[in-house]
């Protein structure tokens, strides 16, 4: 029952909001907030427990018939089939299932979604398709609870799809609006270019499903579970079948090398900036991963790419972040940076603070983006060259921005901290089992985290301190409405205590519970390697030393740098080796235009392709006909008329054909339809006697 | 006498339609068709989906001399395709509402055809079988020629256009049909009658399977159309009116693969193991070979054409994994989702035609690069573009998903070389939300084209042929199981044959 109300309220809101939001009261937009509002209270039942009281919250489970089977409609003249009660029904249920983790992680998304639209109620007033944003919104936010609560890989696919839809409509939504001032065609293309990129993750997602479900014959994460357990899965399958939900992982999460579409996606209004490309459906990705781990699907070797690529990501897309001058690419760099955070963490064993880093860059991000948002409504750009000193007219946006900054730092006291410093200590303390290369995470996260504060610092100077930049702008500028203002408090709320919590109610406490109803807990008894990883004690606190110098320095500087101009930031890329790394990062180190060349390739392929089967395939065809045709007509000269039939009934046919058309031409068409008619019937009624 | 109805109702509307004014003709087929579609009703109601073998079983004397009889019934695998038949007649029927031209002939054509399409998922008597094949060639071959587009030469310098398209496409059929003549001339001189079921023989040696096999399997693969017998279709499709495209996608396209399963799975298990790998992999090119060609289509209805080329490819896949590779165990889910992606295509592919047509009407031409920003000059079309395109594309919740799921799963699970069919499908997936996407960008999204700015949106008449087509494709997207209910009987016991049969 919970989870019908966790989950049917948004998509009522968006079915409805569908059909006929428009004629609503305020375009219909309270639909989605109280659809939402009922799923977070729900989740809220769920969480107070689970948290205050450190409870086993009573393991909620629902499974339905989907494909074969029974079902709703059982019984009677549709009764089940054949399949229906065998291995096929059994695999083919649509099921959910709630435990610490996903309790956790529905608390935070129904709390972000329900800010985010009513922050979304003030910033997309007097759009012309208000309403269909909403309930694409909502749509999105059921397809996200749905994945959340998916007891199998099947419907946690169907899910991710669909907030992949999701994901496409509202990145391009201004491309379907019509006469708004907006330039439509970046947005399309970055609807596109994302859907199409993460579509390569799918794919990979699909393969590795189709690999789990063909050797164990389930799709349950509990069903695969056991069948890894009871040795069922070959150590190839099985790690073929993680690295391939890993590809998946690295084309929702936009890591490296499918990170591409996110920072595009900064073309879709903010509100959705925040809800789907930082907080939550980016990071499905994450909770995949975290989620197969926690099930023993990934072997030992696939832990370590997971980490590579998860702590080369941090670093890679941190650089990014350092040359962009775009605002809202700024954060976008900084979500995949923090993604491979998180998926490094996953990696080196560090299961509780990845996922933990999940929840609190959820808030913090989502924090973020809707302050840029803000900004954005004030000002109409999102060039930084053009901001600045903006903390005189906006002070509310400015200082829970200021939090949000903090917290995605690391600072001391923030949010950012508690998590982040636990990642750094989990892969300095692999490193340390591991000596030489296992540092590689390590050294990887740490300058990332040093970039980190750089560059959020170097933003928050660019856009809010200062003098402004350009006047026009600023004079327009002012404080946003309540709407957009008290979800930033709120959220900038969160951005703290979700830190704090941990010493209330450390996070293994949360995620851990429910374990018992995972049939042996994948989690709790640790029998399958890649939970959890005991880590020695200095390694908490070299990191956490560590990372507060390098926070420290990396805000100091841009403080110097933006702030105080007492080092130009033409120092940056003097000489050779800055200006080529300048270029490099400018050019976000030419992956774009790779892939722009790949695509390039398979149209031309296909161009060619094209052109092949009209000038060859159909050729080599008309060209039977034609000879056919020449040779009957040979035949015919020769008057060889009883031969030319028998041999060359093909050309025959043609004439034939061209005579009936002439006829028809003629007016006989009747006629040749009735004796068709007359002829067939005759035929008809000699059966029926 | 329901399967005999869902023929002579059409029938008798095809005869009368000559004599009624012009004015009474489309209201005319417009009754008959819905009646048709009543009478399948039952159909639906009484068919008992425990039972794998055949239901509704009419056995009557023709021409018992030759062994020939009126049999006609239906089981899992025909059932989906009859009601599919009647469905989409009803809907080509509103489809064709403004055909101003040879009123009479032209919708007493499409009523015969209805009948045709409907007698060949029915027969079970092969002469039956074979008249109904031939039958329903004829008023296709009049309904491209006539209503088709007009002749005209090509950038190529070659003739196109409906005669020319018509032709190809009798010839092609034409051939095929020679070849499975062939074969049932040869097995019916062996057992002395016309009637299918009786030709199994468990002892028939293998050389002479394959080569039955051969021709039965020949002639519906042109139909398919399976590489490198596919060139008709883009033609055809082309040239054809709207509503002749519809049900050339939508249901003839099914008698090849239906054929396939019926004839050359019951009746040579041992060659259909032999060949099994041979059908994936020219379901595999179809695929990849169909989904390239459409990318580089700028005719938004040779596009669709050519996709539905690459998921028919779904189809000859998903069939022909019905055995794991090696261990010789059964492998449902390819064949269930195969027969599934049957019926899927069929609703889909009916919806992009119709929706094709549409754009049509109104601006003349279906050039990609001359249209723009349809997506803000007529919102309510483009959402139903959106509703087929995503489902053509495969996206889950819709009915395109579960077809094309269960078939990789049950490639996957068939193991051996099938695997890297799933791997090369996988790379298709992605092209082809790749040209799928492209068209809605360039078409739909962005600037507005003023030559179609002023174009009006979908009318009431559209809105009808199209909804219960999407209703279809959410309801079976988002909870298969009824649908899958009714084949999964027949499904089983057609492997379970193949297997024991088999080898």
């Amino acid at each position: 029952m919970k989870i019908l109300l966790i989950l049917f309220p948004p998509l009522f809101a968006s079915v409805i909001q569908l059909l006929i939001g428009r004629k609503l009261p305020r375009k219909g937009d309270w639909l989605p907030i109280l659809g939402i509002t009922i799923s977070w209270i729900t989740a809220l039942s769920l969480f107070i427990p689970t948290f205050f009281l450190k409870q086993t919250v009573p393991h909620i489970s629902l499974s339905v018939d989907w494909a074969f089977g029974g079902g709703a409609l059982g019984g009677g003249a549709l009764g089940g089939g054949a399949l229906g009660g065998g291995a096929l029904g059994e695999a083919f249920k649509l099921g959910f299932f709630t435990d610490g983790l996903s309790i956790a992680t529905l608390f935070m998304v129904t709390t972000v979604s329900l800010l985010i639209h009513i922050f979304s109620s003030g910033y997309m007033h007097g759009n012309p398709l208000y309403s269909r944003f909403f309930a694409q919104t909502s749509f999105f936010t059921f397809a996200m609870l749905g994945l959340v609560i998916s007891d199998n890989l099947l419907f946690l696919f169907i899910f991710w799809e669909l907030m992949g839809l999701c994901s496409y409509l509202l990145i391009g939504f201004y491309s379907w609006c019509p006469d708004v001032g907006y330039d439509r065609d970046a947005p399309r293309k970055a609807g596109m270019k994302a859907f199409l990129t993460t579509r390569v993750g799918d794919a990979a997602l699909f393969v590795a499903i189709a690999i789990l479900y063909s050797a164990t014959g389930s799709f349950t994460f509990r069903g695969i579970h056991s069948a890894i357990a009871n040795g069922a899965v070959s150590q190839s399958a099985l790690l073929a079948a993680s690295l391939l939900i890993l590809l998946g992982a690295i084309g929702k999460s936009a890591q490296f090398p499918l990170h591409v579409w996110l920072p595009d996606a900064m073309e879709g209004p903010s509100p959705v900036s925040a809800l789907i490309h930082a907080a939550t459906m980016v990071a499905a990705g994450i909770y995949l991963v975290g989620r197969s781990i926690s099930f023993g699907f990934f072997p030992e070797s696939a832990l370590i790419v997971t980490a590579g690529v998860g702590s080369f990501t941090a670093l890679f897309a941190a650089s990014m972040a350092l040359a962009a001058m775009d605002f809202k690419k700024v954060l976008a760099y900084s979500t995949i940076s923090q993604l491979g955070f998180m998926l490094a963490s996953l990696g080196v064993g560090g299961w509780t603070p990845g996922l933990f880093h999940l929840v609190t860059h959820a808030f913090f991000k989502a924090l973020l983006f809707l302050g840029s948002g803000s900004v954005l409504h004030a000002v109409h750009t999102r060039d930084m060259r053009e901001m600045g000193g903006l903390k005189q007219k906006m002070p509310i946006t400015y200082f829970t921005m200021l939090i949000g900054a903090l917290a995605l730092t690391g600072f001391p006291g923030f949010s950012g901290f508690f998590s982040k410093d636990e990642i750094l200590a989990v892969s300095l303390g692999w490193g340390m089992k591991r000596g030489a290369a296992g540092y590689i995470p390590f050294l990887l996260l740490i300058s990332a985290t040093a970039f980190t504060a750089f560059y959020t610092f170097r933003m928050m100077i660019l856009v809010f301190h200062g003098k402004p930049k350009d006047h026009h702008r600023f004079e327009h500028a002012h404080e946003s409405s309540a709407s957009m203002t008290v979800p930033l408090i709120i959220l900038s709320l969160f951005a703290i205590a979700s830190g704090w919590s941990w010493l209330r109610t450390p996070f293994e406490s949360i995620v851990s519970l429910g374990g018992g109803a995972l049939g042996g807990g994948a989690l709790g008894s640790g029998a399958l390697g890649g939970g959890e990883e005991e880590i020695p004690h200095s390694a908490h606190t070299v990191a956490m030393v560590l990372s507060i110098i390098v926070s420290l320095s990396g805000i100091g500087l841009a403080f110097i740098v933006y702030h105080f101009e007492k080092i130009s930031a033409e120092i940056f890329t003097r000489g050779i080796i800055g200006r080529s790394i300048h270029k490099a990062l400018v050019n976000l180190w030419w992956v774009d235009d790779f892939y722009l060349w790949l695509i390039k390739k398979v149209i031309e392929i296909s161009k060619a392709l094209g052109i092949f089967d009209r000038r060859v395939i159909d050729r080599i065809v008309d060209s039977f006909g034609t000879a056919s045709v020449i040779v009957s007509k040979g035949a015919g000269i020769a008057d060889f008329r009883g031969i030319d039939y028998v041999a060359n009934g093909t050309a025959d046919l043609i004439r034939d054909a061209g005579d009936k058309i002439r006829m028809i031409q003629t007016g006989r068409l009747g006629d040749y339809i009735l004796g068709l008619m007359v002829a067939f019937i005759i035929l008809v009624v000699w059966v029926a006697i | 006498m329901t399967l005999s109805l869902l023929l002579l109702i059409p029938l008798l509307g095809s005869v009368i339609a000559l004599f009624v004014p012009e004015k009474a003709v489309k209201p005319l087929a417009l009754v008959i068709t819905i009646v048709t579609l009543i009478a399948a009703i039952p159909l639906l109601i009484y068919f008992d989906t425990s039972i794998s073998g055949f239901q509704f079983l009419e056995e009557r004397y023709w021409i018992p001399t030759f062994g020939i009889n009126y049999i006609v019934a239906v089981d899992g695998l025909s059932l989906p395709l009859v009601i599919l038949t009647v469905l989409l007649s009803l809907i080509c029927i509103i489809a064709s509402w403004n055909i101003e031209k040879h009123v009479r002939g032209y919708f007493s054509l499409f009523l015969l055809l209805q009948s045709a399409m409907t007698g060949v998922f029915i027969a079970l008597d092969m002469f039956l079988f074979y008249v109904f094949w031939e039958l329903m060639l004829l008023p296709m071959y009049f309904l491209i020629g006539i209503w088709g587009a007009p002749p005209r030469v090509d950038a190529d310098g070659r003739t196109r256009g409906g005669p020319y398209a018509a032709i190809k496409f009798f010839i092609y059929t034409l051939i095929g049909s020679l070849l499975m003549l062939v074969a049932i001339l040869w097995l019916w001189n062996q057992n002395g009658t016309f009637d299918f079921r009786q030709w199994t023989d468990p002892d028939r040696n293998i050389q002479f399977q394959v080569i039955l096999w051969t021709l039965f399997f020949i002639a519906f693969a042109i139909k398919i159309p399976m590489f490198p017998f596919h060139t008709w279709l883009p033609d055809a499709h082309v040239e054809a009116p709207t509503a002749v495209s519809v049900v050339l996608a939508g249901v003839l396209l099914k008698m090849g693969t239906y054929g396939i399963i019926r004839f050359n799975y019951f009746l040579f298990p041992d060659a259909t193991v032999m060949m099994a790998i041979t059908v994936g992999v020219f379901g595999v090119i179809n695929i990849i070979y169909g989904t390239l060609c459409a990318m580089a289509q700028t005719d938004m209805k040779r596009l669709v054409a050519y996709s539905s080329i690459s998921h028919m490819g779904y189809v000859m896949l998903g069939m022909s994994a019905f055995m794991s590779v090696g261990r010789g165990s059964a492998v449902y889910e390819g064949l269930l989702g195969g027969t599934l992606q049957m019926w899927n295509h069929g609703t889909i592919t009916a919806m992009m035609f119709l929706l094709v047509g549409v754009i049509y009407d109104r601006a003349h031409h279906r050039d990609i690069t001359r249209l723009g920003g349809l997506a803000i000059t007529m919102p309510i079309y483009t959402g139903f573009v959106g509703l087929a395109f995503f489902a053509s594309l495969g996206l889950p919740g819709l009915s395109g998903f579960i077809g094309e799921a269960l078939v990789l799963l049950g490639t996957w699970k068939a193991a051996g070389i099938y695997r890297i069919f799933v791997g090369i499908a996988a790379v298709g997936i992605v092209i082809t939300a790749g040209y799928h996407l492209w068209l809605i960008h360039r078409a739909f999204l962005g600037k507005e084209n003023p030559e179609c700015a002023k174009l009006p949106d979908i009318n009431l008449r559209e809105i009808i042929t199209l909804v219960p087509l999407g209703l279809i494709v959410i309801w079976i997207g988002v909870y298969p199981a009824p649908a899958l209910r009714y084949i999964s009987a027949t499904m089983q016991s057609i492997v379970d044959n193949i297997l024991q049969a088999g080898l």
